[in-house]
Order: structure tokens, then sequence, then C-alpha cells
């Protein structure tokens, strides 16, 4: 890093902590509410600096592959640059690294909408102590940034725990009825995913000791941790990680995202929440999950996914993709059907991220990638709506709702939208990421024939649950709900105004631009995980290739 | 202008349409947005004809001309282009949506006049169009399946677009998840069909296909086998037909325009569009022909028993699109385009027709409930009639010539697939019988015989509607009226696209590479002759006559009318819509939703209250709030501090 220069990746972690800290010292929600513009202007001016400095990366060098400390500055004299390296612990080869690559735009641009309508809700909704929430919202998006841009797998770590803090006083104040509850068991999961995790960090940090010691030449003296360099050494095979270690990374993955079995926490964490937090949780907190897959257990562990570990992690997020759908057709309120869509869109997402050793490899984690970004703007959205409607309403459950399209043209067009969206019309953004994502699961065996036919046919439950969803609340159903409902249509009173708009519309806007166009992701979604880009392996190539 | 540019505009001016009713809201009049959404399809239409004059002006006509607007989607070798193609055949289904559109869309005009929804109805029937355009100039698997879906989702909108009717939901809601099953059946079919080559857009696929896969082999009748589900699910055949009947609760400019003109037709439009990909499987080719045959005749047979004016017409659709199958499944795809676009103008116009009795008789759709509306009706009664003669496939009318040309087709099909294809053409004949009965079963009660008290307080000018008396300017508004004769008069004379022996318009216009009129195993059999067309007249004819006949001995003159209460069971069966509702219920619909339930009671009772301790602390909340929650965070931070502390003990372990 050059002397003038400023670090893109650091600065993205920056601004939305500060922004946050100021956010919380504020007096008056209106001040809070400033706050919160203010850094989400920052943040998106940065997001824009930094797309311009990456693709004139991209431009002199491979495309597809993250920047690195190693790399040269994209032009003499540049005053921002996409990666830092600092000695943070050298004495264990902790390194303070990150970098701001393709993948990390699309997800960061996700965190920074997503959390804008989060606080842009929680004004709406006039909380008490408005200044404290839309702080921690903040500080939450700092800590998944910090997480998006890390290179270093105790970094990663730290920002993976960090995240939990802001969430966790977010829930247990402003939660429902049973927020402690709720508070209790996303702790207690969490922590059950966490502890065995740190002791894999730990676990591969010996391990990659000896190995990079054994490597020899450039990769003596390497960072232990550095995630290139350790997927470097083991798609040269210089390490192989003991299957306990992968273990424990998948759990607590699979708990944060959650898959079947861990959901236990996500149905009252999701019901207990205050919408907007919810709308986190789905929307952003999920894709921590995914990105712990993305960078950490593909590449450091091919070898182990090849076999049967794989294959059942495959069955596994299948699993979760049929049971959460049919678990989401009969919720009775409307939380319950987005909480547990959002577990079968896990196990799509993931299922997608399994196929990668496979013939279908690039097709299936950039649809994976591509499919969260959707579903992060959808659930998000959706969870907000939702939200708008319950404190319109002061109706949660479906035996309550009903009807409330009929005059209020914009509740209908905007919840109809999102409904298709969220059960993947063809010609959404959403079937783009699940074409993808089937289409690289679909592949040779039989056994890809048959998870891919199960995937697929999931898409008719989808449309089950989401046309019950908005059913439920735009339309009236059956007579007895004409008269169950009237109290509550009478209560919502008249259509969205112009702040309610203001919430949800942003993430449409993106929806229908994705939809429109998903290649306009091209180079998020084909940015391969760390080991593909290091290794010579041909699927840099074909991302090369199909990256104009 | 380019033949591209045309298409594009063809293709685009109705999503304008529906860009500006949707920002233009509260602002836009109703009258002006009416004028919009007929405005946009009448570009379209006048853009559709420029692209067929463009079309037939090239000099070496060529396979098609595909255009690209962008990549809309990649990742390694998969690649899905955002692309049109233009080809006789697209341009004949091009022609058929925008023209037949742009009528039911003035027709609409009068008869949603006065709904407060009427621009949300314009801005749906609009999308509609641009869905449908979609589907039929896809240039690719891929978007196909686009158009396939986004025409699923504008019928879902429009089925239910009285959302305060709870039949209408129910209804939408089933048509959306039939279609949804045909759209994975696609989808998986487009992922075989990437595996093979690796590519979607047609010429690679209709190119490389063969030579990736063997004639006749396992694989290429799954491939057929998985697109023809989709063809199945949007076009009401067996064994997916069951959303169609329940679809009649949209609007009725819906029906005509969805579910008899344009929309349903999709799935023999898919197997022309397809056809070099069904040339690669006998099985797939007997499937379709049997499917046809069988829907053809099972929905004639509910006809005749139905009591609702628009349920009658839509199982008469679904029977006139098995003819539309059976002929594309014996590779008269030409015939099949003729019948396609014949039927859409006279199911048009008798489902409009249909529209402007029910809506003078104040959303009455029940026959029982009809009768002598003749006197009252003159003008729809005579068009209505027309409508029922070109059904029936009376000579001179339009159906006589495309039916019966289907007929031929199957007769000399015999000689490609063996003797049991003349079984299929047994129940072709059966059916034409079957049309004649139930076309002028509902001529009769409808418009004949005695006047009923309702169609008296019809006469008497009792039944209002928003207010005004529906007899009050006649038969009709004018903008519902003389859509209704344009209709009229094609389906008079548009039969005259192809006489036997002298001309043959459609099959000489679908010529090209890919999009041939007839498939070569057919063209080479020994009937292909229009000596054999002739010959299918000769024995058609005359039992469509007999089938009016007969419904008059039933229904009108009553000289036979003990025959209708003859066949009690059958009767039954019919109104049953022979069970196949209640049998999908059983085996599909509560299994899934017993699925669900147990799903729901399962985290319910045992993921959730893995923490049934916290509840309590949750309960008497008010007090320990506080201080639970602080040690909540308290907790978890004194928990992050041990496990840092853990990393550097470890650390200096290993250091040490």
């Amino acid at each position: 890093m050059g002397d003038n220069a400023f670090s893109i990746a650091t600065l993205l972690i920056i601004v939305p902590a500060a922004g946050g800290l100021v956010a919380l010292s504020m007096m008056t929600r209106r001040a809070a509410a400033l706050a919160s513009l203010v850094t989400f202007l920052l943040q998106s001016a940065l997001l824009i600096v930094g797309a311009v400095q990456l693709s004139r990366y991209a431009d002199s060098h491979a495309s597809g592959v993250a920047p690195t400390c190693g790399d040269a500055l994209p032009e003499q004299g540049a005053r921002f640059v996409l990666a830092q390296c600092t000695e943070w612990f050298p004495q264990w080869g902790i390194e303070y690294h990150v970098a701001f690559g393709y993948a990390a735009l699309g997800l960061i641009a996700l965190t920074t909408l997503v959390t804008a309508s989060a606080s842009a809700f929680s004004w709406w909704a006039d909380r008490p102590r408005p200044a404290a929430m839309q702080g921690l919202l903040w500080l939450t998006a700092a800590a998944l940034t910090g997480l998006f841009v890390s290179r270093d797998l105790v970094l990663f770590y730290v920002f993976f725990e960090l995240m939990l803090v802001p969430l966790l006083v977010l829930v247990g104040t402003w939660g429902g009825e049973l927020r402690i509850r709720a508070t209790m068991s996303m702790f207690i999961y969490t922590l059950l995913g966490s502890l065995p995790m740190l002791v894999g960090v730990i676990a591969t940090g010996v391990a990659a000791n000896e190995a990079f010691a054994k490597a020899g030449g450039d990769l003596a003296d390497s960072a232990t941790f550095s995630l290139p360099a350790l997927s470097q050494l083991v798609a040269d095979g210089g390490l192989t990680l003991s299957p306990w270690i992968m273990l424990s990374f998948i759990v607590a993955f699979a708990i944060k995202a959650p898959l079947v079995p861990f959901q236990g926490w996500l149905p009252l964490a999701y019901r207990q929440a205050p919408a907007e937090v919810t709308a986190v949780l789905s929307g952003l907190i999920s894709k921590a999950a995914f990105f712990g897959f993305f960078v950490v257990v593909l590449p450091l562990f091919p070898g182990r996914l090849d076999d049967w570990p794989g294959a059942v992690l495959t069955w596994v997020a299948l699993f979760s993709l049929v049971y959460g759908s049919f678990a989401a057709f009969r919720q009775p309120d409307m939380r319950g059907v987005v909480a547990y869509s959002s577990l079968a869109q896990m196990g799509l997402i993931v299922l997608g991220l399994m196929a990668y050793l496979g013939d279908g490899g690039t097709q299936g984690v950039s649809g994976a990638y591509l499919q969260s970004l959707n579903h992060g703007l959808v659930s998000a959205a959706m969870f907000l709506l939702i939200g708008i409607v319950e404190i319109r309403t002061g109706e949660r459950t479906f035996a309550k709702l009903g009807g409330l399209g009929t005059g209020r043209a914009r509740l209908a067009t905007i919840g109809l939208v999102l409904t298709l969206v969220m059960l993947a019309v063809p010609g959404a953004s959403t079937f783009a990421g699940e074409l993808l994502i089937l289409s690289g699961v679909f592949r040779g065996d039989v056994s890809g024939m048959v998870v891919g036919t199960i995937g697929a046919i999931a898409v008719v439950l989808a449309a089950m649950y989401a046309l019950r969803l908005i059913a439920g609340i735009t339309m009236t159903s059956s007579a007895q709900v004409a008269e169950d409902s009237a109290p509550a249509q009478e209560r919502f009173g008249a259509d969205l105004g112009w702040r309610e708009l203001l919430i949800v519309v942003p993430a449409i806007v993106a929806l229908v631009a994705l939809s429109v166009w998903p290649n306009i992701a091209r180079r998020s979604m084909n940015e391969p995980p760390v080991a593909i880009q290091v290794g010579a392996d041909p699927l840099v190539a074909s991302a090369k290739e199909t990256d104009h | 202008m380019s033949i591209e540019a045309s298409a594009w505009i063809a293709y685009l001016a109705p999503l304008a349409g529906v860009l500006i009713i949707l920002f233009g809201g509260m602002k836009l009049s109703h009258k002006v947005a009416g004028l919009v959404s007929c405005a946009s399809v009448l570009i379209s239409f006048g853009a559709a004809i420029a692209t067929l004059l463009k079309w037939n002006s090239l000099d070496e006509p060529e396979h098609g001309v595909a255009s690209v607007a962008w990549t809309w989607l990649t990742s390694g070798t998969f690649r899905i282009p955002f692309e049109i193609f233009i080809d006789p055949l697209s341009i004949w289904m091009l022609m058929v949506v925008t023209g037949v559109g742009f009528l039911i869309h003035v027709y609409s005009l009068g008869y949603m006049a006065g709904d407060p929804q009427f621009r949300r109805f314009m801005a749906y029937l609009n999308l509609f169009i641009f869905s449908m355009l979609t589907l039929v100039l896809a240039g690719n698997l891929a978007f196909l399946l686009v158009g396939w879906g986004l025409v699923g989702m504008a019928s879902y909108l429009l089925i239910g677009f009285w959302h305060d009717r709870p039949t209408a939901v129910a209804a939408a809601k089933k048509a959306f998840i039939v279609n949804a099953i045909g759209d994975v059946a696609i989808m998986l079919g487009l992922f075989l069909i990437f595996m093979e080559i690796g590519q979607v857009s047609w010429i690679p696929v209709f190119e490389l296909l063969p030579l990736a896969v063997e004639e006749n082999s396992g694989r290429a009748f799954m491939i057929c086998l998985l697109l023809l589900g989709g063809a199945l699910a949007k076009s009401a055949q067996l064994p997916l037909h069951t959303w169609l009947p329940d679809a009649m609760e949209g609007p009725t400019p819906v029906s005509a325009l969805i579910h008899a003109a344009t929309m349903v037709t999709a799935g023999v439009y898919a197997i022309a569009r397809l056809h070099p990909i069904f040339d690669l499987s006998m099985d797939a080719q007997k499937l379709i022909i049997v499917l046809g045959g069988l829907t053809l005749l099972m929905a004639g047979f509910i006809a005749l028993a139905q009591t609702d004016i628009k349920r009658v017409i839509a199982y008469s659709t679904m029977s006139q699109i098995g003819y539309m199958f059976v002929a594309a499944g014996i590779g008269a795809y030409g015939a099949a385009m003729f019948h396609l676009a014949t039927h859409a103008f006279f199911k048009a116009l008798l489902f409009l027709g249909a529209g402007i009795v029910i809506h003078a008789l104040g959303d009455e759709q029940d026959i029982r409930k009809m009768g002598g509306l003749k006197k009252y009706m003159p003008k729809t009664y005579k068009l209505f009639l027309v409508g029922s003669l070109a059904l029936a496939g009376i000579f001179p009318f339009a159906g006589f010539f495309s039916k019966d040309e289907i007929l031929a087709f199957t007769l000399a099909a015999g000689d490609v697939y063996g003797t049991w294809a003349y079984v299929i053409y047994g129940f072709g004949l059966l059916g034409a019988l079957m049309t004649g009965l139930y076309g002028f079963r509902l001529v009769f009660l409808v418009f004949h015989g005695t006047e009923s008290p309702l169609v008296a307080q019809y006469g008497r000018g009792e039944i209002l509607h928003h207010g005004h008396a529906t007899n009050e300017h006649g038969e009709a508004p004018r903008s519902m009226f003389w859509p209704v004769a344009v209709l009229g008069l094609l389906a008079v004379v548009g039969g005259a696209l192809a006489i036997p022996g002298l001309w043959n318009v459609p099959h000489d216009f679908l010529h090209g590479a890919h999009a041939a009129p007839t498939r070569e195993a057919l063209e080479h059999a020994e009937f292909s002759t229009p000596a054999i067309w002739l010959f299918a007249l000769a024995i058609s004819l005359p039992i469509a006559v007999l089938g009016i006949l007969g419904a008059w001995m039933i229904w009108g003159s009553g000289k036979l009318g003990s025959l209708r209460t003859r066949f009690p069971r059958m009767e039954r069966a019919g109104q049953n819509a022979w069970g196949w509702d209640s049998m999908y219920d059983k085996v599909f619909s509560r299994p899934s939703q017993a699925l669900a339930t147990s799903a729901v009671a399962f985290e319910d009772t045992i993921t959730v209250p893995a923490l049934e301790e916290a509840e309590f602390a949750g309960r008497d909340a008010g007090a320990n709030i506080a201080r639970l929650q602080n040690g909540v965070v308290r907790f978890y931070a004194l928990g992050t501090a041990l496990a840092f502390l853990a990393v550097v003990v470890a650390f200096i372990w290993v250091e040490g």
C-alpha cells in the first residue's frame, strides 16, 4: 500500500462502523436517521469508487481473480487500493489481510442496501431509542462487511463472531414478547457452532504451520492463516486437513444459514425479532454462512467434498430445501412462511455450492452466488413489507388477515411483484439463479439427475407457499376470510404512503434490474472461490472467457 | 426498417402499454388507459404485418433471423442470450396473437367498463400479450421457458382478477401450480439438452441435437417427454388438464384471449417449434397422438354434460386442442397451425358471444336458466351460430377446412404409424359428432326454446349493470359488438386459406428448415394427396351434420328429448368431469398437505421447544428483562473473550 493510498476494503468497514457509532450517540430520531442516511450515501459512493478501481484492475489482470496484497496498484499513484495486509499478531502468523474483489462487491452492496432499508423501517416504525437501534444495525453491517473482505482465517472468525453481538442486543431489546427466549436460543445455537469452529481454526493453524515450513520457497514465510496461501497449499497437495476440522466449519455455517437439523433457533428468532432485524437476519446474516462455505469450506476441503462428506452435505441441503418448503406451506402466520422459505432457499444455495467439483461446478457456484443476492433482497423486502402490515393492522396470522389488496393498488402491486420473484417466476432473477444452480447440479451421474430433479420439483412447492402468502394478505380466499379480516382491513387504512414505499421499493428496483439483466452481476457471480482461482483450474479459464 | 426492428417493435409495444398504465396510475383516466392499452396492441399488430411483409420480400428465405438484444446470463459454458427468432412459424403466431389480441382488447373496453379496477385489467391484458410474444418469439429454449412462465403468471393474474372472489382466487392458484409443473418439466428438458450439446439457441439445438442424441433412444424419448410435459400443462391436455375449466372464473375476455385463442395453444406451437427434437423419438410422437386423441374425445363427452356456458366452451377448447395435438404428433404442423388460427377466430367468437349473453343476463352463466334469447339478441344469435357452425366443421366455415385437413392427415398417418392410427382417426370422427352435439346443444338451450324467466326479465329491461339496464343500448355496446363481428367474418372466410386441391397458404408459408409444414415421413405417406383430403371430407361432413341434427332432435325440437335423461350415469360423470379433480385431490393435494402439516407439527413440537426453560423466563419478563438481557450480552462477550484467550494459549503452545 502506498503512503497516500487508502485501502477500499478497510474504508468499507470503517464507514458503517463509524456511522453506526455516530448514530448511536445521537439524541433524536431525526439526527439518527440523518446519520444513517449519510452512512448509506458514503458507503454507496465508496462502493462505486471500488467498483471502478476493480474494473481497472480486472482489465490488467486475469479476470475473475480477487486481488491480493502482492498485486501492483491499479495504476501509479492511485488513491485507492483494493487490498491491504498488515501484520497483526506476527508471532502467530495472524494478519490483518483484507481485499475487495467482485465477490465482496455484490455482497457488500446487498448489505448496504438492506441495512439502509432496515434503518428506514426502524425510523418509520418510530421505535423506542431510535438512535441505538439504527447504530446497532450499522454496526452489524460493518461486521458483515469485514467478513466479506477478510482474507485471513482468524480475521474471518473475528468478524463472524462480532456481527452477532449487535444482533443479540437488537433482538433482546426491541423484540416481541418472547424476545429473551429468542435471544437465548440464538445465542446457544451459535455458541454450539462457534466454539468447535474456533477449535477448527486453531487446528488449521497448527497443521498449516508445519505444512508451510515443509513447503519452503515463497510459502515458507507465509502468514499461517492467509486464506489465499492456505488454498494454494491445499490445491498443490501440500496440506490435507482433517475431516474433523471440516466438520467444525460446516456445523458453524449450517447453524448460521440455517440448514436442517440446525434450524431450531430460526422460527423463534425470525418471529420475535423486530421486522427490520428479521430482514437483516434472513437477508444478510444467512449470507455470512454462504460466504463461509464459499471462501473456507470449498477451497480448504476439496478432496473431502469430493468424497462422501460432500454427498452427505448435498442431501442435507436438498432435504432443507424440500422440508423448508413443506413447512412454509402450512405456517399460520406471515413470518413463518418467509422464515421457512429462507430455510429452503439456503438449502438451494448450498446445493449449488456442493456442485462445484462436478461438471457443472461453475454454474452451481455462480448460481449460488446470484441466488444469495436474490434471496437477500427478496426475503429482506418481504419481511419489511410484512412488518408494515403487522404494524398497521396489529395482526400476524392469516386467520385475521386478507383482502388488504382491494382498493390498495400499491400494496397489491408490491406484494405481487415480491411474491412472483420469491416463487422464481421464469424471467425473474431468482429464476436465473435457480436455473444456474440446478443446471450445475443436474449433471453427469444418476445421483446428480435425481438431486436436480427433486430440486426442480421444489420449485412447485415454492409456488404453493408463496401464492398462499400473498393470497393470505391481499386477497379474499374465502367468505370466512372476508368476515374475519374486516377489522384488520379497517385498521390498515389507506394505501402505502411514500415512507413505506421508500422502505421496500429500493430492493424491488434492484430485483427488477437483476431480472432484466442478471449478467450485470456476472463478474461477482463468476469470481471463483479462492481455491479455484489459485490453482491452475480450467474453471478460471472458462470464467475468463465468459466475462464480457 | 429491418425485419428485426419491426419484430422488436411488435414485441415491446405491449410492454410499453403496461409500463405507461402502471406508472400513470390513478392519473390516467379509464378512457386514456383503455386507449393506451388498445393502441399498444394495434401498434404491435401493425408491426407484425410489417414483419410478415418483410419476410415475404426476402429474396432468399432464410431459416430464420435471430436477433440478440443482450447476453442475459452466462456462467462457464452456460450462456443464455436474450434474443428473438423470426421465421414463418413465429410470424404466424405473432399475427394470430396480436390480431385476435387487439380485437379482444377492444371488446374489453365495453365489457369491463365501469369496473373500478379497469386500469389494472387493461394493464394485465397488455402484460399477457407481451408474455405470449416472449413465448412465440423466443430465440432459445430458456426464453421459451421464460415466456412459458410469464403467460402462466399473466393467466394467474387475470383468472384471479377479482381477488375478492374466493373461487377466482382458488382457480388462479390451481392454474398457476399445474402450469408450474409444466415449467419444471421444460426446465429439466432444457438441462438434458444442455448436457448433451451445451447450447440452448434454436439453430444450434436443431442442428446439433440430432447429431448428439441417437434417434429413438431412451435419451431422446426422455427429452421429448419432458418438453411434452410442459406442452400438456399449458394446453390443458390429459393428464394435466384440470385447471382449464376452473380458469373460467376469470372475466370472459380473458377466457377468450388466453384460454381459447392464444395461451392454451402454446403447447401446439411448442411441438411445431421443437419438431426437430420430437422427430427424434417415434415413441414421443405416438404419445402425443394418443393423448391428443383421448383428450379430444373425453372433453367432448364432458362438454355435453356441463351446464355452465363458459365451461362448455372450455371443454370444447380442450377438445379442439386435442385435434391440434394429434396433428402435431403425426407431423402435420401446417394443419395444426391452420387449425390453431381458425380455432382462435371461432372460439374467441363463441366466448365473446357468450360474454355478451352473460353480460346481458347480469353475470348468469347457467344455461339451464337461459332459453329463447334469439328473440332479444338476433345479432348475437347469428354470430354465435356462425361460431358454432365453424366449430362443428360445416362447409364453408373455417373449421370445416382446418379440422378436416387434420382428419385427412390422420388417415394418411396410418401409413407411418401402423393400423392403430386409424383408431385415432375414429376418435376424430366421433369427436366431430360430439362437437356438433355439444355445440348446438348450447345454441338450442341458450337461444331457442321457451323463454326462461331470466330472459323475460332481460327483455323487460329489469337486469341492471352499474345502474343501467343491460338492454339499454341494444344487445351490447358498440365496442363489444364490432370485434365479435370481425371474428364472425374471419370464422366464415378463414377457411379459404387452404382449399384442397387449389392452394394451401399455411402449408406454403411454413416453409424453411426449422418450420416445416409436415414431417418428412408424412410427406412421403401414400395417402398425402388432395384426393384423400376430399375423401376425408366426404366422411366427416355428414357426421358433423348428423351431430347438429342430433342436437336439434334432443334439445331443439325435443323429438328425442327423452335422450336427455337416458344416461344419468354418464351425465353425472360428465358433470364431475370424470372425477379427475377428486382423484388428484386424493393422490397429490391431500398427501402434500399432510406432509406440510406434519412438517409444521414437527417444527413446533420437536425442533423449536428445545429451549423450553427460556420460555418461563420470557413469560414473567417484566422486571427480569433488563437483567437477563444484560446477562446474555455479557455472557456472550465473556464467551468471545474466552475464545480469544484459547487462541492465544494455543499459539503459545504451538510456538513453544
